[in-house]
């Protein structure tokens, strides 16, 4: 693959079949706008594991499980595959639960983000300037210094853990044992056929692990080059989205009437300014994380364990928004984030940068 | 100079952390917006048939009022019953039904926002109990009566409509 195909024609094409398979998993019977939401789907699978009381948002999405499989496999015939890990998991672990926080808060993680916006989803332009300017200052924090540490190589054991757990999950998915939560009512129980979005979940996965995709990276490579060739992969994504809502009749221009959505401009601004400064502090979007995790970096295993008790905590503590709006503990949960990483930032520099 | 800022940003962050959690933190906390997960587990927990049967026995006599157009008698008759029903949803669908009657469309979809609160299937197209189409031709009316109206108390209810449409919609709550 690498001698046929360039390594941006690699993050383009990712880029477009991400835009695709999330319009194609709706028609399949995933929520509309939420064809793929990492945060959302993270969400799905705190609740069947029992984390958080909400019976309407328990699901084990199999697309997440493909998403990690597909990049262990590919880390595993590319030569990715290995243990390395710095020596700070909880910077990791309680940044990836930021990341859905702010997600949360928003509604939606970067991925759905950018398909709200293909879906003529106006109200997140604001979720947009939020994490264009998030990474803005995650990449100032880079500029001064910002480090956890450097990763080192781990016993191999540890790269296998997610994966086994992964494949067990898949086999809870099919099983579907007893202590294992299936909604019965809700948005969980909208979701294409188990076995569609697994394969379609270990396509991207393979495909994201070749490419090394990632919203917010596209973002962070736009600003550091100052040219759209750093986010082609990205504008792919946004250009088949939209063609694809057009053609199954998923676009509606507006502010009103969109689903996952509601009008707090300004706390859609925050939750994503969060999921931006995050994402760059350790290194990658949510999406990202799953793949990485899936090649064996042990941060980012922390930062996908992190992420699943984001999910339990903003259904637990309503921290996630409604369409009425952003409740009291969303707000409380954003300002709280936005202190962390500013602390984070100050106090984990490398003074010789 | 962007430590500085830092320092600055820090400070000001915890400032309206303490600010928010000072004005008004304790109301916000007891009542959190949107969900309420122990109404919404019972409501699972009973079958349609279940909820149906409950429905006709409770309120069968209300909805033959409000059939017959007996909408203040019928008001009166919910509104005494919400201190022993405080967490049943259809006490707070038919207030909504009987203010969008009255085209006092603001309570009207309050009350429906209450009923979606404590049993979504209100707003769930694959449950029996589903009642989206009527509560969305409520808020197409509610556009149509604030249609050109700029009060402050039209732009509020214009809010709680748009909000409604949103989640008729749909979302992952």
């Amino acid at each position: 693959m690498k001698k046929r195909f360039s390594q941006s024609s690699i993050v383009i094409f990712t880029g477009a079949l991400l835009g695709v398979i999330s319009i194609v998993l709706v028609y399949y019977g995933n929520p509309k706008n939420s064809g793929i939401c990492v945060s959302c789907f993270i969400e799905n699978i705190a609740g069947a594991l029992g984390l958080h009381p909400n019976p309407r948002l328990q699901y084990l999405r199999p697309e997440l499980l493909g998403f990690l499989l597909g990049a262990s496999i590919s880390a595993l015939f590319g030569g990715d595959f290995k243990a390395r890990a710095t020596n700070a998991p909880l910077v990791p672990f309680i940044t990836g639960a930021l990341l859905i926080v702010g997600s949360a808060v928003f509604i939606g993680c970067p991925i759905k983000l950018f398909i709200r916006f293909s879906a003529g989803d106006l109200t997140s332009i604001a979720g947009i300037a939020g994490l264009i300017a998030g990474v803005y200052i995650g990449i100032k924090y880079l500029q001064n210094g910002f480090t956890f540490g450097d990763a080192k190589d781990s016993p191999n054991f540890f790269a296998w853990l997610l994966p086994a757990a992964v494949i067990i999950l898949i086999v809870f998915l099919f099983y579907e044992p007893n202590f294992i939560f299936f909604s019965k009512k809700g948005s969980a129980t909208m979701h294409a056929p188990k076995l569609i979005s697994l394969g379609a979940g270990i396509l991207l996965g393979v495909f994201a692990q070749r490419s090394r995709f990632c919203i917010t990276g596209s973002i962070r490579d736009t600003i550091l080059m100052r040219s759209i060739k750093g986010g082609t992969g990205l504008i792919a994504l946004i250009g088949f989205a939209i063609l694809f809502n057009v053609i199954f009749g998923y676009f509606n221009l507006g502010m009103n009437g969109q689903q996952s959505s509601h009008l707090d401009h300004l706390w859609s601004f925050l939750g994503m300014a969060l999921v931006g400064i995050g994402s760059v502090m350790i290194n990658g979007c949510p999406f990202r994380q799953i793949i990485r995790s899936g090649e064996g970096d042990i941060d980012a295993v922390m930062a996908v364990l992190g992420m699943v008790a984001g999910g339990a905590f903003v259904q637990t503590f309503n921290i996630a928004s409604t369409t009425r709006g952003v409740t009291f503990a969303g707000k409380v949960a954003i300002i709280t984030g936005l202190i962390f990483v500013t602390a984070l930032g100050l106090s984990s520099r490398d003074e010789d940068i | 100079m962007f430590e500085k800022i830092n320092y600055v940003s820090l400070v000001i962050l915890t400032g309206i952390l303490a600010f928010f959690l000072y004005s008004g933190g304790n109301a916000n906390w007891k009542e959190a917006p949107g969900r309420d997960f122990y109404a919404m587990a019972a409501q699972s927990n009973i079958s349609a048939k279940e909820k149906e049967a409950k429905i006709k026995k409770r309120y069968g006599g209300i909805e033959e009022m409000i059939g017959a157009g007996q909408l203040e008698k019928a008001l009166l008759t919910l509104k005494q019953m919400e201190t022993g029903y405080k967490k049943d949803a259809h006490l707070y669908f038919l207030q909504g039904q009987i203010y969008a009657k009255m085209k006092l469309y603001k309570e009207s979809i309050t009350n429906f926002f209450k009923a979606v609160k404590l049993d979504p299937d209100y707003v769930d197209e694959g449950c029996s109990l589903y009642k989206g189409t009527l509560i969305k031709e409520v808020t197409l009316d509610a556009m149509d009566y604030y249609k050109g109206k700029s009060d402050a108390g039209s732009k509020s209810a214009k809010k709680l409509v748009f909000a409604m449409q949103r989640r008729l919609a749909g979302s992952c709550e």
